[in-house]
């Protein structure tokens, strides 16, 4: 690259400043013009749930609220009876999450730490089921859950998730980065399985249970198709399907719709905020090494 | 502040779509079948003693009720349960709302039976009549009725109306909700291409020469032609085609599906023409699309065909009372003052108002104890006062078709003030123009035969398929599927 | 010394060199661990017996019977019912929407997370917030983007006053838009990640060897990034086979089946009449992303670059 032989070294330095100024401000401009991009949804759906719906309405669907109410929230919060929609996507949630942690972590153990014969056959079978979701699944499995009297209850909504090979593979991935003098050490001190397990392995591989557990609160949370299809009655709608029926009834009340979506949208909002790391850590298991 | 315009909504349409009865319609101009005649069943079949002694301090009964609707109609009924519940103290009703339309609620129904996980009482389709009379899970509401010392024949005064939910002599519903396909038009328009706003168009020939009229005039679409098998079913009724064989299923069982005629080709050919030429607006049948109103209140269109159930939208879209901004559509004049709805019987391919009994019913289960299949009739006795069925009509938008509601003072001033009422009004007496001598058919397969309609109507209007092979295709399809249900349920 | 003594003395020596076959066992596998495994991998084994591979073979079963329409009753018809399904135009027309809603939605999100993880992947300060602002779209469930989505393309108030949901050739488009929303969070993040892992000193290299910064893109970055890319790209093409919601929610499977994906199909055949033909195209569902991951796998694994070129 050309530069004048004649310029002091002073003026070029500082003109290299400014154009590494000048660069960091380009790469400032698209990185908010993406921003922009990213939440506008967002950005829409906030302003129709704080716009009063007639005035919003006339004035042609606008880019700022207009008439702004904030009521609309608490109103689409007990209009559509999201405080039992939330507790019964809780208590489901929580179930799936707990069930799917400890059964990871005790299969995690196994296929870590124990020789027992068939070992690859086992992890094989465990690793198949990911080819097999629950949208595959879905027509026997809900045979089985109503034929077991299963339809509208806690049972019928977490049971088929109890189990998980996702996590059964990460936190495997987790022991396997125990130390072997670790175990040796602890075998010569009379420590059995389950107070290595509990002593030693979980809090080493804290990180990426914590990573697991995050990862599947949010999926169990978010879940769609399965509390859809297997509850008739009102009373046990989660929160994310009493949002579907609510949030897509009439146009007139679209505005209580989209704020029913901010209210069942924020508790997540909140979790991706304070765990932020462990999403991502839990995200990117499978795709980057170490 | 006034209330916004509430039946735009989506919701509203949804309902008024989900009531909008599919099953074929045929006035077959065969003999009629022998269907009304009550005899083979008795009051013994209705356990009604069951409640009047049932002790109340035992607590209440619940009655579970699944149903879908939408926007008043639902309104309607959940207050109808909170009144009837209000009102006595042995029965509590629970109106269970299961799926976003007719066909969700059917099939939970019928996921539900082997195990015996139904409720009390429920709220199916009409045309899925057959089915539910196959499934042996229903206790006719004729056997309730004469156990109340009721006749069916005073409450439903309507022959066409009975022989329709008529099944080998036996009537299966407890309550009815009645609707019918009219059409609706856009008056102003009309008298702004010459025609008399008080003559909408009676046969398809007068359809066309009226939407030439519009276009004329810069009406660009004049006709929202819903892809509705319902329609198909009036239009094919009207000329004396049985949809499928054996009496339109009336006589026995259907075997087979017999729409694929020269007359139906002759109406799909009609509307083809249309189409050509630029004069109707193609819509498909979805749940939840709601072209074809704003078709109408956007004046691109100035002629709808539809259940007489949105005769309330269509006041609302087109009265003049509200704002224009609240439809949210652009093109919406600013001045809707001018546009002045009107409705007519429905158009025929020769005569008008050949249309057969569409609408909701309400069944009873015989699956639950004795004394809840009491209490359900009681519920459903209450549904037929008088002045419940008023509320049905004034507020759900469904036709009287109980005895005494028609001539009840509210109704008729409902008719005479009211602009929708007026377009209701059109559809009762279109209700009672219906030749009880041929009710509509009565297929097992029900689902599977419209489905097959739509997708011929879809494949014609849509996708550019020849009629011949549209027609053909469908009917095989059609009959296929009326074969495997005969197999399916062969016992 | 006699046959029978020789043959006893080989016995013995063999004995003495290969302990016998129960204490091989016994030592390979502690009978403690097996049983402490047998103990820990039961319940998971349990799940997914119930709950995968028995549904698995009920499927195969249930695919060469009929019920009649209560559930009441069954009868045998052959697997050549699972044949017609699969070649019906039923269930093709159902896969090939799948099909497109996948081509819609898996390039985009590569695309599009690519370029939002290469922009925020520098020192610049601030730049955690436009990290989190990015990944924030994974933080939605399905059924709020789609709702979200609702408010923006309904015909009748939507923003953006389009009538894309109500026309047949648009509607598929216009649903995967809120997956492709939501892919962004996903793909973002993973990107990023991969990003993070491509060593510095590779392309410090390639700067002084000369590389230009687009030049260093795709001679250095993107092969670093190629298994990120391929684990990605089977991530998103599952998800989209899987996409249930935003059909549920915005069309009902659209105007005249324009939007009715393999899997919106499928729920829609779960009646007892129904549910032999819903079986066999669940079938269909199950051997399609079998075979769609496993040639994943296979063609872009030939592409991946590991280590320094």
């Amino acid at each position: 690259m050309a530069s004048s032989s004649a310029a002091p070294p002073v003026r070029s330095e500082s003109s290299r400043r400014s154009r590494l100024r000048l660069r960091q401000a380009g790469w400032y401009v698209l990185l908010v013009a993406l921003a922009l991009v990213v939440l506008f949804p967002i950005y829409v759906t906030v302003i129709r749930a704080v716009s009063s719906p007639v005035a919003y309405a006339e004035k042609g669907y606008p880019l700022y609220p207009v008439s702004p109410q904030w009521g609309a929230f608490r109103t689409a919060f007990n209009l559509g009876g999201f405080a039992h929609a939330m507790t019964v996507s809780l208590v489901m949630t929580l179930l799936i999450t707990f069930g799917q942690v400890a059964t990871s972590i005790m299969a995690a153990y196994a296929f870590a730490f124990l020789r027992f014969p068939f070992r690859r056959l086992a992890f094989a079978l465990f690793m198949a089921t990911l080819m097999l979701p629950i949208e595959v699944t879905l027509i026997p499995n809900l045979q089985t859950v109503r034929d077991w009297g299963w339809f509208n209850s806690y049972p019928g909504l977490a049971a088929p998730f109890m189990a998980a090979a996702l996590g059964t593979f990460l936190i495997r991935q987790g022991f396997m980065g125990v130390p072997s003098e670790l175990r040796d050490a602890a075998r010569l001190d009379g420590f059995g399985h389950f107070r290595f397990l509990t002593r030693v392995a979980v809090p080493l591989a804290r990180p990426v249970i914590a990573a697991f557990t995050v990862i599947s609160f949010l999926a169990a949370w978010n879940q769609y198709l399965w509390p859809q299809s297997s509850t008739t009655q009102e009373s046990w709608q989660t929160a994310q399907i009493r949002l579907a029926t609510f949030g897509s009834a009439n146009a007139q009340t679209l505005n209580l719709g989209v704020a029913a979506a901010v209210v069942v949208a924020l508790p997540i909002f909140a979790l991706l905020l304070i765990f932020q790391r462990q999403i991502v850590r839990g995200l990117t298991a499978g795709a980057v090494k170490g | 502040m006034r209330r916004p315009l509430k039946a735009v909504s989506s919701v509203a349409l949804v309902a008024v779509l989900a009531v909008t009865a599919a099953a074929c319609g045929s006035s077959s101009k065969k003999a009629g079948t022998n269907t009304d005649t009550g005899g083979s069943v008795t009051a013994a079949d209705c356990p009604v003693q069951a409640l009047t002694s049932y002790d109340a301090s035992k607590g209440r009964i619940k009655v579970p009720l699944w149903y879908s609707l939408t926007g008043e109609s639902k309104n309607a009924l959940t207050e109808m349960a909170a009144s009837y519940n209000k009102s006595q103290s042995k029965v509590t009703v629970q109106p269970q709302l299961v799926g976003k339309s007719y066909d969700e609620v059917l099939a939970k129904y019928l996921q539900g039976i082997p195990s015996k996980q139904l409720p009390a009482g429920a709220y199916i389709e009409d045309n899925k009549m057959q089915t539910m009379v196959d499934s042996k899970t229903v206790v006719p509401g004729e056997a309730c009725m004469e156990a109340s010392g009721l006749s069916l024949a005073t409450l439903y005064p309507s022959q066409a109306v009975r022989n329709y939910y008529t099944v080998q002599g036996v009537f299966y519903p407890a309550v009815l909700n009645v609707s019918e396909p009219i059409l609706y038009y856009n008056k102003t328009l009309f008298k702004k291409a010459g025609l008399d706003p008080n003559k909408p168009p009676q046969t398809f020939a007068e359809i066309r020469a009226d939407a030439l009229a519009l276009k004329k005039v810069g009406v660009s679409k004049p006709f929202a032609f819903k892809l509705d098998p319902w329609f198909i079913e009036s239009w094919l009724g009207g000329e004396g085609v049985d949809v499928v064989n054996n009496g339109n299923g009336r006589t026995a069982r259907a075997t087979a599906a017999t729409f694929a005629t020269p007359q139906l080709k002759q109406i799909l050919t009609f509307w083809k023409q249309m189409q050509a030429d630029g004069l109707i607006d193609v819509i498909p049948k979805t749940s939840g699309n709601i072209n074809q109103y704003l078709d109408l209140s956007s004046q691109k269109s100035a002629m709808l065909v539809e259940t007489s159930t949105a005769a309330t939208n269509i006041k609302a879209f087109l009265g003049g009372t509200l704002k224009p901004s609240d439809l949210g559509v652009g093109g919406v004049p600013k001045d809707l003052k001018q546009i002045v709805p009107g409705a007519g019987p429905i158009p025929g391919v020769t005569t008008p108002g050949q249309a057969r009994v569409s609408g909701g019913a309400f069944y009873i289960m015989n699956t639950t104890a004795p004394v809840v299949q009491a209490a359900t009739w009681d519920f459903m006795k209450y549904m037929l006062q008088i002045q419940q069925q008023v509320k049905w009509h004034l507020q759900g938008s469904y036709l009287p078709a109980v005895k005494g509601v028609s001539a009840d003072p509210q109704v008729q001033n409902f008719w005479k003030t009211d602009l929708a009422g007026g377009m209701l009004k059109v559809g009762y007496d279109e209700l009672n123009s219906i030749n009880p001598r041929h009710p509509g058919a009565l297929i097992g397969a029900y689902s599977d035969y419209e489905t097959a309609l739509r997708k011929m109507l879809e494949g014609i209007y849509i996708n550019g398929q020849s009629i011949d092979s549209a027609m053909s295709t469908a009917q095989s399809t059609a009959t296929k599927a009326i074969d495997t249900y005969n197999q399916d349920n062969a016992n | 010394m006699s046959t029978d003594a020789l043959g006893e003395a080989t016995v013995a020596v063999e004995a003495i060199r290969r302990p016998p076959l129960a204490r091989r066992l016994k030592e390979r596998y502690p009978p403690g661990e097996s049983l402490a495994a047998l103990v820990c991998l039961a319940p998971s084994l349990l799940v997914f017996a119930i709950f995968c591979y028995y549904p698995l073979y009920k499927l195969f079963v249930d695919s060469a019977q009929r019920s009649n329409s209560f559930g009441t009753s069954t009868r045998y018809v052959g697997y050549g019912q699972l044949r017609d399904v699969l070649t019906s135009s039923d269930f093709l027309s159902g896969l090939g929407h799948s099909l497109v809603y996948v081509v819609y939605t898996v390039p985009v999100g590569l695309v599009l997370g690519t370029l939002l993880a290469v922009a925020a992947h520098r020192r610049l300060r601030g730049i955690k917030i436009f990290q989190t602002i990015f990944s924030s779209t994974v933080a939605t469930s399905i059924a709020v983007a789609s709702v979200i989505f609702f408010s923006l393309l309904n015909p009748a108030s939507g923003l953006l006053k389009s009538n894309l949901l109500n026309e047949p050739k648009w509607a598929l488009f216009a649903v995967s838009w809120v997956s492709m929303w939501q892919n962004i969070g996903l793909s973002f993040i993973i990107v990023l990640a991969g990003l993070q892992a491509v060593p510095e000193e590779l392309l410090e290299a390639a700067t002084l060897d000369g590389y230009g910064p687009v030049r260093r893109f795709f001679k250095v970055t993107v092969p670093m990034l190629s298994p990120v890319l391929m684990f990605l790209t089977v991530v998103l093409v599952v998800v989209a086979m899987q996409a249930y919601a935003p059909i549920d929610i915005l069309t009902q499977g659209g105007p005249a089946g324009s939007t009715e994906t393999l899997l919106y199909k499928i729920v829609q055949h779960q009646d007892p009449a129904q549910a032999s033909t819903g079986a066999a195209m669940s079938i269909g569902l199950f051997g399609v992303t079998l075979v769609i991951t496993l040639l994943q796998y296979v063609m872009l694994n030939r592409r991946v670059h590991y280590g320094e070129q």
